[in-house]
């Protein structure tokens, strides 16, 4: 695209950039833990995210005009009873810079770093236990917390109170594991509500180690629509410690076509989690 | 977007009957029973549970957290003194010689672990393998 025509597109709309919320419905530890009354649990996961191009609607309105997000999440659950768990996640942006337009057309690179919004969560699990087959149905209410500071111009976190709900089911054998999710999240005045669908499959290839393959659905009342999947691995060290491994490939990824923005991008996470 | 609800109604359709079938070959009660035997034959201090639902042994580290919390347990055999076989779907106990075997204990360590117990196996001198159910759970 010619410097003229991104100057048509996008110049005087860098003031009305938002940033995408991200919905991240996975919960400690790694998804699978504590089942157990009284159990708990932390994990930590760094993520890199890279978004190569600026977007209005599905299509590319700053071709190079990039986005590298890297944050530290910290995570936590505790159990009471297998049908009902507490968890709680801080994200941490360690480093966020992207790129877009000024005013005049010219690329400008803006900088966020700090706290995150914190999300609570309150899955109610109802487990059933087979023969050579275990699962649960969840029911998830949770709480988006504006936790961080809105002090850069450019704010990974939107900052805003929001709440949503999820309803999973999930079932596993000595070989496979299945797990399907779908939820909503209603923010406040601008944030649009959100959607999101997630079906994610499981060889447990040994005892002690997963390889999965997980796929993301997302849209919102913008006309947002994402799609993303990749492998995952999970890996138990021991009892206590857990290691899990992602990568998500963009394989859809549209805008509003309100105004420009990164879109979804390719995603890198490794955690580490601890299981008491 | 009405196709797209489709798709979507569609794959958790999928997700829900591809695993609609209730048990492995590996999980047949003759092969469970030969694996409970193969493990207490001659260790009269032994336990053996069939456990339903255990099928992830992270799932089920809850299992041995409980277990190795009752006193009468053998903590310096197996693993902290619970073995599991999500195999089989079987956890063993190793109990102190002298401290006899906790049965009741062992069942309600396994409800709090997030399963439930079918019934277990002892070994003894005179009568070999003996199998038991537990009654069925309240919870």
């Amino acid at each position: 695209m010619s410097r003229h025509t991104f100057r048509g597109c996008c110049g005087g709309l860098a003031l009305g950039f938002l940033a995408l919320s991200p919905l991240n419905a996975d919960q400690p530890i790694m998804n699978m833990m504590p089942r157990w009354d009284g159990g708990y649990g932390f994990q930590v996961r760094a993520e890199h995210v890279h978004r190569s191009d600026l977007k209005q609607g599905s299509d590319v309105v700053g071709r190079g005009l990039t986005e590298d997000l890297t944050q530290l999440h910290l995570e936590g659950v505790y159990t009471w009873d297998r049908s009902i768990r507490l968890t709680a996640k801080l994200p941490y942006v360690a480093d966020a810079r992207r790129e877009v337009p000024d005013a005049g057309g010219q690329k400008v690179v803006q900088y966020d770093e700090g706290i995150g919004d914190l999300t609570l969560a309150l899955p109610l699990k109802k487990y059933f236990n087979l023969d050579a087959r275990s699962g649960s149905w969840t029911l998830a209410p949770q709480l988006r917390i504006p936790s961080g500071k809105e002090d850069d111009e450019f704010e990974v976190w939107d900052g805003v109170w929001g709440s949503g709900l999820s309803l999973g089911y999930e079932t596993e054998t000595y070989h496979w594991f299945i797990a399907t999710s779908a939820g909503f999240w209603v923010f406040e005045q601008p944030e649009p509500a959100e959607w999101s669908y997630s079906l994610d499959l499981g060889w447990n290839v040994r005892d002690d180690m997963q390889i999965l393959w997980e796929s993301d659905l997302s849209w919102d009342d913008e006309n947002k629509f994402f799609l993303s999947a990749g492998p995952a691995l999970y890996w138990r060290w021991n009892d206590k410690t857990h290691i899990r491994i992602e990568w998500k490939h963009d394989f859809v990824s549209r805008v509003t076509s309100n105004r420009p923005d990164h879109g979804n991008g390719d995603r890198f996470s490794a955690g580490v989690g601890f299981v008491f | 977007m009405k196709q797209f609800l489709l798709f979507i109604c569609a794959l958790t359709s999928l997700a829900m009957t591809t695993q609609a079938r209730n048990t492995d070959p590996e999980a047949t009660p003759e092969l469970r029973d030969q694996a409970a035997k193969v493990m207490l034959e001659n260790r009269p201090n032994y336990l053996a549970v069939h456990t339903r639902g255990l099928v992830c042994s992270s799932c089920g580290i809850g299992l041995r957290i409980h277990t190795s919390k009752l006193d009468a347990v053998d903590k310096s055999q197996l693993t902290k003194g619970v073995d599991l076989d999500v195999e089989k779907q079987l956890v063993f106990v190793a109990f102190k010689p002298d401290a006899g075997i906790d049965v009741d204990g062992v069942r309600e360590a396994i409800y709090n672990a997030g399963y439930d117990p079918v019934h277990y196996y002892l070994w003894t001198e005179v009568d070999g393998i003996r199998q038991t159910a537990y009654p069925v759970s309240e919870k």
